[in-house]
C-alpha cells in the first residue's frame, strides 16, 4: 500500500512536471536555440519539444511553432541547433516549412537532416523539394535525395531517375536502381530490366534486387503479367542461384494470386 | 484445349519449382566444396559487431571465419578469442561488413552491432544469400522491421532473432500453461523490466575520435553527431538515435514473452498509453522508469513497468510468473501439467537445444521452419517496444492497427514509424 502510494506520487509529480513544461513559453528556448551547440544544455530546448507535443490537435499552435522553427533555419544558428529544428519539423512540418528546409538538401553538413524532415512530411511540396534538388545535388547528397524519392515512392521522379542508372558513380547508380524498384511501375520495370543486362559487376546484385522489389510492387498493384515477366528474366541460370530461387518464389506467389 | 494450357503450365511449373523455391538458397560452403562430412557440415560464419555481446553469442556458433568491427581494437581482440577457441588462425579481421558479406565462403552472419545497424547489415546479407542471426532488439524502427520481413520473404532467408528466452524451458512452459488455459481466461499481463537512465546526463564536449575507430561507419544510417565515448560501445543503448533504451533492450525479451503467451506473434496491441522519464540533459536520452499500458483486441491488458525482470500472466483461475530464475504458478498444481493431445506446444521442433544451435540446424536443413524466433516474430515483438517509446514520446494514447501496421487516424504518430537514413544507407527497395 505504501509502495503504491509512493509510485502514484512519483507518477503524479512526473505528470505535473510535464504539464508545467508544456505550459512554459518556448520564447526562452528559441533564444537558447540561437547559440545551441553540440553538448550544450539540452534542457534549455525542452520547452520547444514540449510545445511540439502539446500542439497535437491544435492547428493554430502547430502553425505558429512551425513558422518559428522554419525561421530558425534561416539564421546563423549552429549545426546542432538546426539538427534539433529539423527533428521537430519532421514531426509537425507541413508545406509551410518546405521552403526553409529545401536549401538544406544541398548543404554539406545539413543535407541529411533536411531529408530527415522532408521525407517525413506527407505534403506533396516536400516531395517536390526533393525532385527539385535531384539535378543540383552531388555525391552523397544526391544519393540521399534519390533514396528519399524511393522511400516516398515518387512515380513522378522515374524519368529523372532512369538516366542515373548509367551514372559513373556506383553509389548513385545503385541508389537509382533501388528507388526505381521501390516505385515499381511499368516504366521503372522497363528501365530496370535493361539495367540488369548492362549493370557493372559491382551492381549486378543491386540490379537483381531492384528488379525483385519492382516485381513485388507490380504484383501488389495487381499487375501479375508484368511481375511474372520480371521473375522469368531473373530465373535465368546466369544469375546467382539465390536470385533464381527468389524469382521462383516470386513466381509461385504470383501464380497463387487470384 | 487452348484455354486449358496456361493452367496446365501453371500446374507443371508449380510442381517443377515448388520443391526448390520453397527452400531458401543456402548451402553450407563446405558442402559446396565437397569437403569431408563432419567438418564440412559446419556452417562458415562471420561475426559482425564483436563487442562483449557478440563474443558471448558467437561462442555457440560454428566455424567462425571472419570478425568485423569498426573498432579495430575490438576486432583484434575478438579474433584472438575466436582463434584460441578454434585452435586455428583462420579468423580474418574486417572493418567494413560489406567486405565480409562479399566472401562466397561465408554461409551465415551473426549481427551484434548497435541496433541502428541491424536492418542494413541483415538485408545486405540476405541479398547475398546468407543466413542471419540478428541480436535483439531486431530493429530501431517499425519500418526497418517491415523491410527485414520483406527481404527475408523475398529470399527465403533463414533469420533467427536473439530473443533467446524462447529457447528456455521456463518461458516455454509458462507460455504453454497460459495458451492452454491453465489459468483460465487470460486477463492481464504484468511485464517488469529493468530500465536504466544512462550516466551521461550533463552538458558534454565533443571528444577526439580514437584512432582505432571508424566513427563515420559506426554512425552509418544515424544522423551525424560529433564523437563522444558515451555514444559508443555499450552506451549506445541509452542514445535514442541508435537504440530504444532498455524498453527495447529488455522489452525484446519480456514483451516478446507477453506476445508469445498471448498468442499474438502475428499481431500486436490496439492501444498504447504511458509515460517515462528521460534525462533532461546530456547524451543519454532514452526512456527509463517507464509505465506503459497496452490493450489487445481481445481485451487483455499488458502493463509494462520498470520494476524487476519477469512476466506475470493473470487469468480468471490463477496466475503464472516467469523470469530467468524461476517459474511459479497459482494454483501450484499448474506446474505439474504438460500439454495434452491437441494442445499448444511451444518447445523447439528441432533437435538442437540452444538458440544458436536451432539456427545452425535450420541452415543445415535449408529450412526456416524450425526457427523459434524468425524475422516475423522479431519484428512484431520489436514493434511492441517501439510503440511504447512512440506513445511516451508523444505523451498521449495512440491507437494501432496491427493488421495494417499503421496508427489509426494519427498521421503524426505514423511519421515516427520510420527514420530517414543518412546516405547511402537508406533501403527504399525493401
Amino acid at each position: 500500500m505504501h509502495k503504491t502510494s509512493i509510485k502514484l506520487a512519483l507518477a503524479l509529480s512526473l505528470l505535473v512536471g510535464l504539464v508545467a513544461r508544456a505550459g512554459e513559453s518556448p520564447d526562452k528556448a528559441f533564444e537558447a536555440l540561437k547559440t545551441y551547440d553540440w553538448g550544450s544544455d539540452r534542457a534549455a530546448l525542452q520547452p520547444i519539444e514540449a510545445a511540439v507535443t502539446a500542439a497535437h490537435g491544435d492547428a493554430a499552435a502547430r502553425k505558429a511553432l512551425e513558422a518559428r522553427l522554419a525561421e530558425a533555419l534561416k539564421t546563423e544558428a549552429p549545426q546542432a541547433a538546426k539538427d534539433f529544428v529539423c527533428r521537430q519539423l519532421s514531426l509537425i512540418g507541413t508545406a509551410e516549412c518546405v521552403p526553409a528546409l529545401a536549401p538544406l538538401l544541398l548543404d554539406e553538413k545539413l543535407a541529411h537532416m533536411g531529408r530527415y524532415a522532408l521525407e517525413r512530411i506527407p505534403d506533396e511540396a516536400a516531395v517536390q523539394a526533393l525532385r527539385d534538388a535531384l539535378p543540383k545535388a552531388e555525391g552523397l547528397r544526391k544519393v540521399g535525395v534519390i533514396q528519399s524519392l524511393g522511400v516516398r515512392r515518387d512515380a513522378a521522379s522515374v524519368a529523372a531517375l532512369i538516366p542515373l542508372l548509367s551514372d559513373a558513380n556506383a553509389q548513385i547508380a545503385g541508389a537509382a536502381a533501388g528507388s526505381l524498384g521501390a516505385i515499381g511501375n511499368a516504366e521503372a520495370a522497363k528501365a530496370l530490366g535493361e539495367f540488369l543486362t548492362k549493370a557493372p559487376d559491382a551492381l549486378k546484385l543491386a540490379a537483381a534486387d531492384a528488379n525483385l522489389a519492382c516485381a513485388e510492387r507490380l504484383l501488389a498493384d495487381g499487375k501479375k503479367t508484368e511481375a511474372l515477366a520480371i521473375y522469368k528474366t531473373l530465373s535465368k541460370p546466369e544469375l546467382p542461384k539465390h536470385v533464381q530461387v527468389a524469382a521462383q518464389r516470386g513466381m509461385l506467389a504470383a501464380m497463387r494470386q487470384k | 484445349m487452348q484455354a486449358n494450357r496456361p493452367q496446365s503450365n501453371r500446374r507443371s511449373f508449380l510442381k517443377r519449382v515448388g520443391a526448390t523455391a520453397a527452400a531458401p538458397w543456402i548451402l553450407p560452403a563446405g558442402l559446396v566444396c565437397g569437403a569431408a562430412a563432419a567438418p564440412s557440415n559446419r556452417i562458415a560464419t562471420a561475426l559482425i559487431g564483436s563487442g562483449g555481446r557478440g563474443l558471448q553469442i558467437i561462442e555457440g556458433g560454428d566455424k567462425v571465419l571472419a570478425v568485423c568491427d569498426v573498432d579495430a581494437k575490438h576486432a583484434k581482440s575478438a579474433k584472438e578469442t575466436i582463434d584460441k577457441r578454434s585452435g586455428t588462425n583462420d579468423c580474418r579481421v574486417y572493418r567494413d561488413f560489406r567486405e565480409v558479406l562479399a566472401r562466397p565462403d561465408i554461409d551465415a552472419v551473426v549481427i551484434a552491432t548497435p541496433d541502428h545497424w541491424h536492418a542494413r547489415i541483415a538485408i545486405e546479407a540476405m541479398r547475398l544469400g546468407k543466413a542471419v542471426y540478428c541480436e535483439k532488439p531486431m530493429t530501431l524502427t517499425i519500418a526497418d522491421g517491415q523491410r527485414m520481413v520483406r527481404a527475408a520473404h523475398r529470399y527465403g532467408a533463414i533469420l533467427q532473432v536473439g530473443s533467446q528466452q524462447r529457447t528456455d524451458e521456463k518461458f516455454i512452459r509458462a507460455c504453454e500453461f497460459v495458451r492452454n488455459g491453465r489459468i483460465g481466461q487470460l486477463k492481464k499481463i504484468r511485464v517488469d523490466i529493468p530500465t536504466r537512465a544512462g550516466d551521461n546526463n550533463k552538458a558534454w564536449k565533443p571528444e577526439q575520435v580514437p584512432a582505432d575507430l571508424d566513427y563515420d561507419l559506426w554512425l552509418g544510417p544515424a544522423p551525424w553527431a560529433p564523437y563522444h565515448s558515451d555514444r559508443c560501445h555499450y552506451n549506445f543503448r541509452f542514445v535514442s538515435d541508435y537504440s530504444g533504451g532498455d524498453v527495447t533492450n529488455w522489452g525484446a525479451h519480456q514483451l516478446d514473452i507477453a506476445q508469445w503467451g498471448l498468442g499474438a506473434d502475428d499481431s500486436g496491441p490496439v492501444e498504447v498509453e504511458g509515460h517515462g522519464e528521460r534525462n533532461a540533459n546530456g547524451l543519454h536520452d532514452a526512456f527509463f522508469n517507464v509505465s506503459v499500458d497496452f490493450t489487445y483486441a481481445n481485451g487483455v491488458k499488458v502493463e509494462l513497468r520498470s520494476n524487476g525482470n519477469g512476466v506475470r500472466f493473470e487469468g480468471t483461475e490463477g496466475w503464472v510468473y516467469v523470469s530467468r530464475s524461476e517459474l511459479k504458478a497459482e494454483p501450484k498444481s499448474i506446474l505439474d501439467t504438460v500439454p495434452g493431445p491437441g494442445e499448444v506446444r511451444l518447445a523447439p521442433t528441432v533437435a538442437a537445444k540452444t538458440h544458436m544451435g536451432i539456427w545452425l540446424e535450420c541452415i543445415r536443413a535449408r529450412s526456416p521452419k524450425g526457427l523459434n524466433v524468425p524475422v516475423e516474430i522479431g519484428h512484431r515483438s520489436a514493434t511492441v517496444c517501439h510503440l511504447a517509446n512512440i506513445a511516451m514520446e508523444l505523451g498521449r494514447k495512440v491507437k494501432w492497427d496491427p493488421a495494417g501496421e499503421r496508427f489509426v487516424d494519427d498521421a503524426e504518430a505514423d511519421r515516427m514509424r520510420d527514420r530517414p537514413s543518412r546516405a547511402p544507407w537508406a533501403l527504399p527497395e525493401c
